[in-house]
């Protein structure tokens, strides 16, 4: 019975997990440090630990701390209260929008800016591209515009009656018959849902650039002589893609993934900017309703925003704790 | 002999350094330069501020003003943060965002103020006002004084329709014949949207600045306040209230508007550059275009359009323009009363400018002795004798409520809900009147709550201080029968 010959997958698959394979041979997992070397490793760590502590834990143990009073950030820390704002809070509607509108936001922003992105590095990293530096930059570019002034440019390009967007969609394309009010009621296709998916689609053009730097950072670990290999074996774009770059890039990709998610949980400048939280409450995401809960009565409500600002960090810890997993499990899968 | 020349002059130059800074040292006593810090919200005013620090300076040449301003979003943020890091201004401008009146008692209770004078002021100082203009709990605790009303509660406010007359006359219609009523503003829309392509109206939609509209049209059929003091509850699901809001979403629906959630900055805009017609704002409008380059807008005013039947309603005129405060965290506290004697003259530099130039009216003056600006003469003599009414005042009827929490309570549970709501109802054409209900029955159940709670612990308060039920919308509150 003659053998069934091996596929073009097998055979990319095979020169994989050998290169793997040689890598982790030849890296030093264990190091020790010894003597002396442990007053330099501490004493170079003090500066961070020390701002680590002023600037992360001190806050988090002030905020954990101030969620049980009911506080407005300038009279005594006296009124305790317990567990009443957290109960305040399971019980408010509000909060309990804001966070399914973050939730929405966050993952429906990761689906789209982590394929896109990453789309992107990999024609920017391909020998035959040219101009790549334009690209890069041109892609890069919306990252270093500050959120405020992002949130300002779109306000304008947006608006219904003067914005250049619908202008051009209505007056110079023809393709609607009348304007989309992105930002308040909308329009087809989406009704009333423009304004949120208005906010994805602007923060995914504006953080897109990070992520694709990223990505290209971790492409850079993919050795060129496997694509030239495939090549040899016949392999078009979408298998080298397919069979040799992700699973390449797999650990670090997990990373990105959780971190895009993490920072996409914390989404709060462009809410301001662009749309306060509306119109109505359509656009409240936690951050903005802790801000609000904040500074929008007087006197404040630190003690409430406080317990709201732990409930998400929570919320945000599980998260992260099922990035850990996730990295644990793949790292150690290759290894 | 070179030796003791060098010498001589050492010392001569030592004793002539030492005479120079005796002479330059004030003499004992004198009093020494002092800077008051002074915080407001209102930039366009900014200017008018850098001459009321020099014109003061001539008088007291020993105090310094320092007075800035910020946009009025970014103060309410900064000023509360700026009391916590003991940084405040000496003076500040500030209105409760919940019930105005109790501005006063809300920064009392937060340690945020000190009397104006700590030597107590004069009856002489006190007769700039009206009789019965310093009220306890209002603008007094234990007979101090700690406020005093900046401007006038009758002129002073929102309420106004102003109009494009270019708009107007592009549409055929007369702009010395603006719309007063319900209907007339419908019909006047409907033309102006046909024959120009503009649309009629701007209105803010971000935040909370729908209240510019809102508090005309809800006033003239109930009230501009989302409380009924006639019947002692939050109503803004009263049928009135929503057939207010009724008529602002009928506007939307038949495309009469400048569409888009946008500020109050851009719907200024909009009316000035003639893309919309109408704006409705407060007594600050006239400088307020002006601050933003509209010199030569033929600006037009008009008291705002009542229901068809005529106006049951009227915009609240009340206690609730106490705006100045003298900080607790003062250093000079003479020296800040020495500001406000000043400033409150009734003829003084600060009164006859600020009236001058347009920036409102003022309630210790008499505002049309030196009113040039002829809008806001058309505003003061037309249109506000009939724009509000005196509403009744809970806490004079009952003092104990300036330790209350029960209003306060239920008002700023999920603070703006109304307005959110309301922006909501009128960008997605949803019917307002169920979340109207769900909003006024939250807030009562909470009011009322927080009411019994507390005349439990002994304070004589209940939901009676705020029923006013012999009063009429529409009548002036008689005050003998608190």
């Amino acid at each position: 019975m003659a053998a069934r010959p091996i596929t073009i997958r097998q055979q990319i698959s095979r020169r994989v997990s050998a290169r793997i394979e040689a890598r982790r041979r030849a890296t030093p997992y264990h190091y020790r440090v010894k003597g002396l070397d442990y007053v330099w490793v501490y004493l170079f760590l003090l500066p961070f630990l020390v701002l680590y502590i002023g600037f992360t834990l001190w806050p988090l143990g002030a905020t954990i701390y101030y969620s049980f009073f009911e506080w407005d950030g300038i009279r005594p820390l006296e009124n305790y209260v317990g567990l009443q704002n957290y109960r305040t809070i399971i019980d408010d509607p509000f909060f309990w929008r804001a966070f399914k509108n973050t939730v929405i936001f966050s993952i429906t922003n990761t689906v789209v800016k982590l394929p896109l992105s990453l789309l992107v590095a990999v024609l920017l990293t391909r020998k035959w591209l040219w101009f790549k530096r334009f690209f890069r930059t041109v892609f890069f570019a919306p990252i270093v515009i500050p959120v405020a002034m992002a949130g300002l440019v779109f306000t304008f390009l947006l608006n219904p009656a003067t914005g250049a967007v619908n202008d051009i969609l209505v007056n110079n394309l023809g393709l609607l018959d009348k304007p989309i009010d992105f930002l308040g009621s909308g329009g087809p296709p989406f009704g009333k849902n423009w304004p949120l998916i208005s906010l994805i689609v602007i923060s995914v053009w504006q953080i897109f650039g990070q992520y694709m730097i990223y990505w290209m950072a971790a492409l850079q670990n993919v050795p060129e002589e496997l694509y030239e290999a495939a090549e040899i074996d016949g392999a078009n774009e979408w298998h080298k893609l397919a069979y040799i770059t992700l699973p390449i890039i797999r650990p670090v990709a997990i990373v990105i993934l959780f971190l895009a998610l993490v920072n996409a949980l914390k989404v709060f400048g462009l809410v301001v900017t662009l749309t306060s939280g509306g119109p109505g409450q359509r656009t409240y995401v936690v951050s903005y309703y802790i801000y609000n809960q904040a500074f929008s009565s007087t006197p404040f409500r630190y003690g409430y925003a406080s317990a709201v600002a732990v409930l998400f960090g929570v919320t945000v810890l599980i998260a992260v704790t099922i990035q850990g997993y996730f990295v644990s499990k793949t790292q150690s899968a290759d290894s | 002999m070179s030796k003791f020349l060098w010498r001589s002059a050492l010392v001569i130059t030592l004793l002539a350094s030492l005479a120079a800074i005796g002479l330059a040292r004030p003499a004992a006593g004198a009093r020494q330069e002092v800077t008051l810090k002074i915080m407001n919200w209102s930039q366009e005013q900014a200017d008018f501020y850098e001459d009321v620090a020099a014109e003061f300076n001539k008088e007291y040449p020993n105090i310094k003003l320092d007075w800035e301003t910020m946009e009025q979003a970014a103060y309410r943020e900064a000023l509360p943060l700026m009391f916590q890091s003991d940084q405040a201004p000496d003076i500040f401008f500030w209105i409760s965002q919940g019930n105005r009146v109790l501005t006063m008692a809300e920064l009392h209770d937060m340690g945020w103020i000190n009397p104006l004078n700590p030597a107590g002021v004069s009856a002489d100082w006190m007769a700039r006002w009206a009789p019965g203009t310093f009220v306890e709990g209002i603008n007094m605790i234990g007979g101090e004084v700690y406020s005093f009303p900046f401007n006038d509660t009758v002129v002073w406010g929102p309420g106004y329709m102003f109009f494009n007359k270019a708009v107007f006359t592009d549409a055929g219609l007369d702009p010395e014949a603006p719309p007063a009523t319900w209907n007339e503003l419908l019909e006047t829309c409907r033309t102006i949207k046909s024959e120009t392509g503009a649309y009629c109206l701007a209105i803010p939609l971000k935040g909370t600045d729908l209240q510019r509209t809102w508090y005309p049209l809800a006033g003239s059929i109930m009230s501009d306040r989302f409380f009924d003091y006639k019947n002692g509850r939050f109503s803004i699901d009263d049928p009135k209230m929503l057939q207010a809001f009724n008529f602002i979403q009928q506007l939307y629906a038949e495309d009469l508007v400048v569409p888009g959630v946008e500020d109050k900055g851009f719907s200024r805009q909009a009316m000035g550059n003639g893309l919309a017609a109408i704006y409705f704002g407060g007594a600050w409008m006239p400088s307020t275009f002006r601050s933003m380059g509209f010199e030569d807008l033929d600006l037009g005013v008009a008291a705002p359009p009542v229901p068809d039947e005529g106006p049951v309603g009227a915009l609240a005129e009340g206690y609730s323009e106490n705006k100045y405060f003298v900080s607790s965290q003062t250093e000079h506290p003479e020296e800040a009363w020495l500001f406000i004697e000043w400033m409150t003259r009734p003829d003084g530099y600060f009164a006859q400018e600020y009236l001058a130039l347009g920036f409102g009216t003022l309630a210790f003056t008499d505002n049309a002795k030196y009113l040039t600006d002829p809008i806001m003469q058309k505003m003061a003599s037309d249109i506000a004798p009939n724009l509000r009414v005196l509403y009744p005042e809970p806490l004079v009827a009952c003092p104990d409520l300036m330790k209350s929490q029960a209003y306060q309570a239920a008002e700023q549970y999920h603070n703006n809900w109304e307005w959110e709501a309301m922006v909501e109802a009128l960008t997605s054409g949803e019917d307002f009147a169920p979340v109207a209900a769900e909003i006024a029955a939250t807030k009562n159940e909470i009011f009322l709550a927080t009411l019994a709670e507390e005349a439990e612990d002994g304070l004589n308060v209940s939901v009676d201080c705020y029923t006013f039920s012999d009063w009429d919308y529409n009548q002036p509150f008689d005050t003998s029968t608190y």
